[in-house]
């Protein structure tokens, strides 16, 4: 079936070439296209207008006036031409069997400079010299030739596409991918050649042509900042982004972090990409941040996008064992997250980094990238002398503000008026405890027995980077290092103190991270028609955290210090002493192998991988027993989980720009791609560790459990872009995909369509009134479909494998573990996006608006099972659509430019709406994650309301039988935002102070907190209705919110060269200070109301630290 | 028919040509051979790797440790679910030992008052069904294969779904549904069936392995046997009494059919935190404790490491015994005490009494106390002292439930006078329930479109 579909698209290819090659014209030198290589003529058409005799006539790379002088010999006529009017030294290949001799004389002669026709008296071929119109009299008997190149002005690179016209005459072309150009047959005498190209400033040169022609002229185009401008990096490699027909957001990461220093590659998305919702699991260091573009896509299966760098995939699931590993889940710390593989991308070493957000844009990547695709390209050498640049930053952080107070009616024991408690309602009622005193007090603003201080931070990097010899190079190295804000509370370490224990650093900061990155690219042409360059990451980052992380939670119930207390929160905390920790390393590597073929065709091949090894651990030293309460014992245990992921990646790609007329191109790519996904798991669990044990080794339980999974795709895909005028753009795409994870007949393709048409370029809206004021303006629209694969298991019947000891006897058995459904598909996603971009102004100010819907179909849900079949309960199938709608807004301004001043407005604004539309009657309640229904948006919230209460013993407190909740619960809200509003401000003055502003709005979202202790509990005077609202039910610990956070504050000092420190020559230095969680104004109840603790899809505030006020100085070596 | 080319660049074009042809043919031609993947982890996911000899091997053993684990214990040392002990709390011979208010009320509790606990009645019913299923993707392999003595195994794996088959007749209530897996394939599910037609089922694959043994040259007497005790108890249950005698006629009164213990799965026998030997539980029960029977003292139900006998020569004779009832065959009182006291081998007897003292264990002779009574008494009484003999020869072997149940529906008792009844333990409930069998769980109901759940509990 693939091959079919295969050999189906090249057939619609190929009339196209021929109808191509038709209407083109013949040219003699050195360059002709490629189509007239190809034609076929169905000989019926000439037919009709010429009867006179057929020839046949075979001859290869004779002079003209050969091929003529054998024509006329074959149809038995005179040839009658004067040397010293036409020449007929041009060579010539040419077949034709059986073809009338005037079409063969027509054909043969076309695009030369002569015209050769049958007499009026049918004996004799006349030769005379072609008359081209409009010409100037002067210029009817002679022309000449005209070449050359067109480079970017910066770059000093060929520009590929430019329109090369003779001003006031038709003669034109366009430039090869290499800039070149040769315009034939133009008058000689005194020309202008116009040069036109879309992101580039039209340019007009005077050049004079003789007969002999003139040559290597070059012409330099300089790029105009419109908002269309350069190019993007898609599957088919790198293209216009004038010719696609998405929005794609790009940034130039290299240039932006001088100016703003950004630390991960989560916090760029979180700020600088609409459609982009980026939510952190906590404040901690290392911890990851949650990505999702354009809403969710999936119930069962990532929602993740995949991350390209280099053209090399990266293993970055995050929702994949987004935990850590060896975290038993029974001891309370299931919380705890992994780094992001994301985040391991040292933000230093990145050029450029490109979202492409949906279906429509990246369709040829395939059944994994429904959920969008980041494209990363590394940092890469130019030629010259060595340049190093370097970055020194220091941070500190710490949670600003007060905490939501708790309350505690603090009393004594009805026995005994010594032992002090807390009286919740409940014992009050009961008589067992007397209440004393209701009092509001929070741990966490309590300098004393807080767990939270300050966190500091730093990080060193430096770039090298130049080229000699036709080798380019660029290296960077980065550390950076970072002490979260958990500490020991004070008066925790003075009981331990007291108690002549000895702390441990790692219990005094029990929160850090450390990163390191290595980061090399090195390029150099092969020949002269190939370049080839290896690139290759390796990256490192250790992050250790522990239980009294769980004293956030803790403090919600934690009691003001009392004169009995007689130890701080530790003593609540009782398995505070377990280290947690995660290592991840991570290398990938790609080379890249880029080769013209003739003149046209461009291939390129790309083969790389990525492994990631991870280690998570868990140790619970039976030696440690510092703690003031804590007895030795032999309760040690020793968890640890490995990973190593590897991604293999390899890449095919071939394209032919092709043109018919000077109008029409056709840039085709044909390309393969294989991507390999091993993931290998054992986790080894050791407990009943002795005193004095200090491996696993000596554990009274010891197991281990080893997973596998082994996953590969392989999909081909064809594309072609025609390009109509240097205007209108259809790019038309298809890619099929076999996978190792879905079952052998299913093999899903993916189409993709899209238009682009700038119509601020036609003359008929140059026309309109008020045209001048718009520098550009584009529509676009695309359509695009993509997946997003099962697991491999999926579609196969597997088995469980183990050891068994019968007898004495060790044997191998099998157990079945899925039934497995060979008719698994991946999820398909389906997006219509349109847009438009609209420059104003002379560019002044910039807007994109995009509109998009996408419907993803297939969603793998876990079904119930008949247990009669196998005893098993479930079995993913395909079922279920979801669809997400949406609009994107950016405007891009500059309200001020003065020479003193400049004043740079940025806006975006995203809406995402979500909405489940089916799900399959049999989907498992068991295995479906809570908050999904049929119309409503994927993990909103529901609670049940409390319709009545009835205190029947008539106490004033309202147990767990006197109220009455509904039956059905209520929906309260969607976790993301209605919409998000965000903007970023910069202002230059006197061209080296710059101050940035960023700030953000989200409208809406709705979200479940931990409450604390809250007054409802605790307080006799508490209304009824407000006791059994908060006791029993969670309408008062969800809540729908909007914020408006000042999110960046940043002032940078250019310092000139003149200024640097002798220490570090003449070079341009950066200072800046970034103030980052500036301000926050919300109608949030807790602390932060962006944080997510649960790791998962569900947005949850469950105690964790939440995103802290962080300052940063930045030294920047330029 | 004329054509016209014109070729400036023909060796380039040739170039193109040949590039994209390779790229068609590795992309195209060869995608399929691009995607497979090898795993070699703990899950097998490469079904390549199971239908290999050894892949073979692993699954004729992972019948039998999922049998072992099915009828004595499915985990090491906690709350496990299997026939044995589900059959022994539902009917006399276990009870639940967590019976005090302080305790949380455990979920063999509802099995051991008759008010069945969904959860461990669809465990079960899981456990059955996919040994079931592993018997079915088995003996497909096994057939596929061939490894030495395939046809032996296959027929041992028949014969492992046919007491499987038996086991779910004899616990859930009629209209079972047998859907099943196809052999490199995808699944069929079923109607439900009535029990009688269960049986009937069973008794087909028996026959099947008999089909597959019949094709071996090496001796396969001890499968024989197994599948003919199989045989006996399936017909018994149809009431063919005559013809479940004829089956077992040539097993040895020493044959046994053992589960071996395992290391990790230890046989479930020992956990009284849980069950304890019940002792007259509900009116009805018999003294398993008072009697002092050595027949449940042995270290057979105490040690959880001697393996247990499922099937064997014993109840070969007990069958016979039955239809010897049934024939009104005098005979059938000195077959009972043959085997009460005479040890024609070790083997025979499961504690040797020494020569001369009177049989196993010092069991004394029986006399037949229904001599003398009218026809229908006669027969009842004699009914009575077999089912009671079964009960402590076949103690903690799972068939107590299948033979209370067979009272009823194949002898007419009621099942307030078979089953225990009255009142239950010192919490929370008050009186036994009313089932004689459990229920197929819900899901099955909720998402088998061919299926729609069982009548009644009671019958």
């Amino acid at each position: 079936m693939v091959v079919v579909s295969w050999i189906a698209l090249l057939f619609i290819g190929l009339p196209v070439f021929t109808l191509i090659a038709q209407a083109g014209p013949l040219v003699h030198n050195s360059y002709p296209s490629i189509i007239e290589s190809i034609v076929t003529v169905d000989n019926v058409l000439q037919e009709r207008k010429d009867s006179t005799k057929r020839i046949t006539l075979d001859v290869e790379r004779v002079t003209l006036e050969g091929a003529l002088s054998m024509i006329a010999e074959k149809a038995n006529l005179k040839l009658s031409f004067s040397r010293s009017e036409v020449s007929l030294s041009g060579l010539v290949t040419a077949k034709f069997r059986d073809v009338p001799v005037s079409d063969v004389l027509e054909r043969i002669t076309r695009g030369t400079s002569v015209v050769a026709r049958i007499a009026s008296d049918g004996q004799t071929i006349l030769i005379s010299r072609r008359i081209e119109q409009p010409l100037s009299d002067s210029a009817k008997v002679a022309v000449g030739t005209v070449s050359g190149r067109i480079i970017d002005s910066s770059t000093k690179g060929g520009v590929r596409g430019a329109s090369v016209v003779i001003s006031g005459t038709k003669i034109g072309t366009v430039t090869n991918t290499t800039g070149e150009f040769t315009l034939n047959r133009v008058p000689i005498g005194e020309r202008v050649i116009a040069v036109k190209l879309f992101g580039y400033k039209s340019v007009n040169r005077a050049v004079t042509v003789s007969e002999s022609g003139q040559g290597n002229l070059t012409i330099s185009l300089a790029a105009v900042a419109t908002s269309l401008a350069g190019v993007v990096t898609t599957a088919t490699g790198t293209q216009r982004r004038v010719e696609i027909g998405n929005d794609v957001t790009k940034l130039n990461v290299d240039s932006l972090i001088k100016a703003v220093p950004v630390e991960t590659i989560s916090d760029l998305l979180a700020t600088r990409v609409p459609g982009v919702y980026a939510t952190p699991s906590s404040g901690s260091p290392g911890a990851p941040t949650k990505i999702r573009i354009r809403g969710m896509s999936s119930i069962n299966q990532s929602n993740d996008p995949i991350v390209i760098v280099d053209g090399i995939r990266l293993a970055s699931d995050q929702t994949k064992n987004s935990r850590n590993m060896a975290v038993p889940n029974a001891t309370g710390n299931q919380g705890f997250l992994t780094s992001s593989p994301l985040d391991l991308i040292d933000i230093n070493n990145v050029e450029t980094l490109e979202v492409f957000k949906g279906p429509s844009a990246v369709a040829l990547y395939g059944s994994d990238a429904a959920n969008g695709v980041i494209v990363i390209t590394t940092k890469r050498g130019k030629s010259g002398a060595a340049r190093y640049t370097a970055n020194i930053s220091f941070g500190m952080e710490s949670i600003p503000g007060k905490w939501p107070v708790n309350y505690h009616m603090w009393g004594h024991s009805k026995y005994d008026e010594t032992i002090q408690m807390r009286c919740t309602l409940r014992v009050q009622v009961e008589g067992t405890c007397i209440p004393v005193n209701l009092i509001s007090y929070q741990i966490l603003d309590d300098s004393r027995r807080t767990p939270l201080g300050r966190g500091f931070s730093q990080s060193y990097s430096t770039t090298v980077s130049g080229g000699a010899g036709g080798l380019n190079y660029s290296l960077t190295g980065s550390i950076g290092s970072a002490e979260g804000m958990l500490k020991l509370p004070k008066v925790d370490a003075q009981l331990l103190r007291e108690s002549g224990k000895s702390i441990p650093s790692w219990v005094r900061n029990p929160e850090s991270n450390v990163r390191r990155s290595l980061g090399l690219n090195v390029g150099t042409e092969v020949g002269r028609h190939s370049n080839i360059s290896l690139s290759s990451q390796l990256m490192h980052t250790s992050t250790a955290g522990s239980p009294l992380r769980n004293a956030l939670t803790y403090a919600n119930n934690a009691p003001p210090e009392t004169d009995t207390m007689t130890s701080g929160l530790l003593t609540a905390i009782p398995n505070f002493r377990t280290k947690i920790g995660n290592q991840f390393l991570k290398y990938s590597t790609s080379l890249d192998l880029q080769s013209n073929v003739g003149p046209l065709l461009k291939t390129q091949f790309n083969i790389g991988g990525d492994w990631s090894f991870r280690n998570d651990r868990v140790s619970l030293g039976a030696t440690e027993c510092f703690v003031v309460t804590a007895t030795c014992s032999n309760d040690g245990i020793f968890n640890t989980a490995e990973n190593l992921t590897t991604v293999l990646t390899s890449n095919a790609r071939a394209s032919l720009p092709l043109r018919a007329g000077r109008f029409v191109s056709f840039n085709n790519s044909l390309g393969l791609n294989w991507v390999r996904n091993q993931d290998r798991t054992l986790r080894v669990n050791a407990s009943g560790l002795a005193v004095g044990a200090t491996s696993g080794n000596e554990a009274a339980v010891f197991t281990q459990n080893q997973m596998q999974n082994d996953r590969i795709t392989a999909g081909v895909y064809l594309e072609t872009v025609i390009g109509i005028a240097n205007r209108w753009y259809l790019p038309l795409a298809i890619r099929t995909d076999a996978g190792s994870a879905l079952g052998s007949q299913i093999a899903p393709k993916f189409p993709k369509l899209g238009l682009s048409y700038v119509l601020s370029d036609d003359n008929w809206f140059l026309s309109l009134p008020g045209a001048s004021a718009i520098s550009m303006l584009r529509i676009r629209g695309a359509f695009g479909s993509a997946g997003v694969q099962p697991d491999k298991s999926r579609n196969l019947r597997t088995f469980q494998s183990g050891f068994e000891t019968i007898n004495n006897s060790t044997v191998q058995f099998l157990s079945i573990n899925t039934i497995g459904n060979t008719r698994l598909r991946p999820e398909r996603s389906k997006e219509y996006e349109a847009g438009f971009d609209l420059d104003v102004l002379n560019d002044r100010i910039s807007t994109t608006f995009t509109f998009y819907r996408k419907l993803t179909n297939d969603l793998i849900i876990d079904e119930m099972l008949p247990p009669s079949i196998a005893g098993l309960m479930n079995q993913q199938i395909n079922l279920g659509d979801l669809k997400n709608t949406g609009i994107e807004v950016t405007v891009r301004a500059v309200p001020l430019d003065m020479n003193a001043a400049r004043l740079s407005s940025d806006f975006s604004l995203s809406r995402n709406k979500n909405k489940l539309l089916k799900l399959g009657s049999r989907a498992n309640g068991g295995a479906k994650p809570s908050g999904v229904a049929v119309g409503y948006p994927l993990y909103g919230y529901w609670a049940r309301e409390v319709l009545g209460i009835y205190d029947l013993n008539e106490d004033g407190y309202i147990s767990s039988t006197e109220y009455i909740l509904n039956d059905s619960a209520t929906f309260l809200g969607a976790p993301y935002p209605s919409f998000s509003l965000s903007s970023n401000q910069s202002l230059s003055l006197f061209r080296d102070i710059t101050i940035q502003a960023f700030m953000q709005y989200e409208h809406k979202l709705t979200q479940r907190r931990e409450e604390g202790a809250i007054r409802a509990n605790f307080d006799p005077n508490t209304p009824l209705n407000v006791q059994a609202a908060h006791l029993y039910s969670d309408m008062n610990k969800i809540q729908t919110l909007s914020f408006f956070r000042l999110q960046e504050l940043t002032l940078t000092y250019a310092v000139s060269p003149s200024m640097t420190p002798s220490i570090l020559g003449s070079r341009n230095m950066r200072i800046s200070l970034r103030a980052s969680n500036v301000g926050l104004w919300t109608t949030y109840r807790g602390k932060d109301p962006k944080v997510n603790g649960s790791g998962g899809e569900i947005i949850e505030d469950n105690g964790v630290i939440p995103k802290p006020r962080k300052w940063q100085l930045t030294l920047s070596i330029i | 028919m004329a054509t016209y080319s014109i070729n400036h660049i023909g060796s380039t074009m040739i170039k193109i040509k040949v590039y994209v042809l390779s790229l068609l043919f590795l992309g195209g031609c060869s995608l399929s051979s691009l995607v497979d993947g090898a795993d070699t982890s703990s899950e097998v996911k490469d079904p390549a790797a199971v239908r290999t000899p050894e892949g073979a091997a692993a699954m004729y053993n992972g019948v039998k440790i999922a049998f072992a684990r099915v009828v004595r214990g499915t985990a090491p040392d906690a709350q496990t679910i299997n026939f044995v002990r589900l059959s022994g709390l539902f009917t006399d011979e276990l009870r639940a030992a967590n019976m005090n208010a302080d305790f949380p009320i455990q979920a063999d509790e509802g099995i051991d008052s008759r008010t069945v606990s969904n959860i461990y009645s669809q465990q079960l019913y899981q456990n059955l069904n996919n040994l079931r299923a592993l018997s079915q993707e088995t003996r497909g392999l096994l057939k596929e294969i061939k490894i030495a003595d395939w046809e032996k195994k296959v027929a041992e794996v028949y014969a492992i779904e046919a007491f499987v088959t038996i086991m779910l007749a004899d616990m859930y209530c009629s209209s079972i549904p047998l859907s099943f897996l196809n052999y490199g394939g995808d699944y069929t599910i079923t109607e439900g069936f009535s029990t009688e037609t269960v049986y009937e089922r069973a008794i087909s694959l028996f026959d099947s392995a008999k089909v597959v043994l019949s094709t071996t040259t090496s001796d396969s007497s001890g499968i024989e046997h197994f599948i003919n005790i199989g045989r006996g108890r399936a017909l018994l249950s149809l009431g063919e009494y005559e013809t479940a005698a004829s089956q077992v006629s040539a097993v040895p009164t020493s044959y046994k059919y053992q589960l071996d213990y395992t290391v990790n799965y230890p046989k479930d026998v020992a956990h009284a935190s849980y069950f304890i030997i019940a002792d007259k539980e509900g009116i009805n029960g018999l003294g398993f404790v008072s009697d002092n029977d050595p027949r449940t003292a042995t270290a057979e139900h105490t040690n959880k490491l001697i393996p247990l006998t499922f099937a064997g020569g014993i109840e070969g004779r007990l069958i016979e015994v039955e239809a010897m009832i049934h024939a009104r065959n005098d005979e059938w009182i000195n077959s009972l005490n043959r085997l009460r006291t005479s040890c024609i081998s070790q083997d025979d007897c499961i504690t040797p009494a020494p020569a001369g003292t009177g049989g196993i264990a010092g069991l004394p002779m029986m006399t037949d106390s229904s001599l003398g009574l009218p026809d229908a008494e006669k027969f009842d009484k004699r009914l009575d002292i077999l089912f009671h003999e079964r009960a402590y020869w076949l103690f903690l072997t799972g068939r107590r439930q299948g033979d209370l149940r067979r009272l009823i529906r194949r002898y007419g008792r009621s099942s307030s006078v078979v089953y225990p009844t009255g009142t239950w333990g010192n919490r929370g409930f008050t009186a036994y329930g009313t089932a004689v069998s459990f229920a197929i769980p819900q899901q099955e109901i909720d998402s088998n479109s061919l299926y729609n759940g069982c009548v009644s509990q009671d019958e």
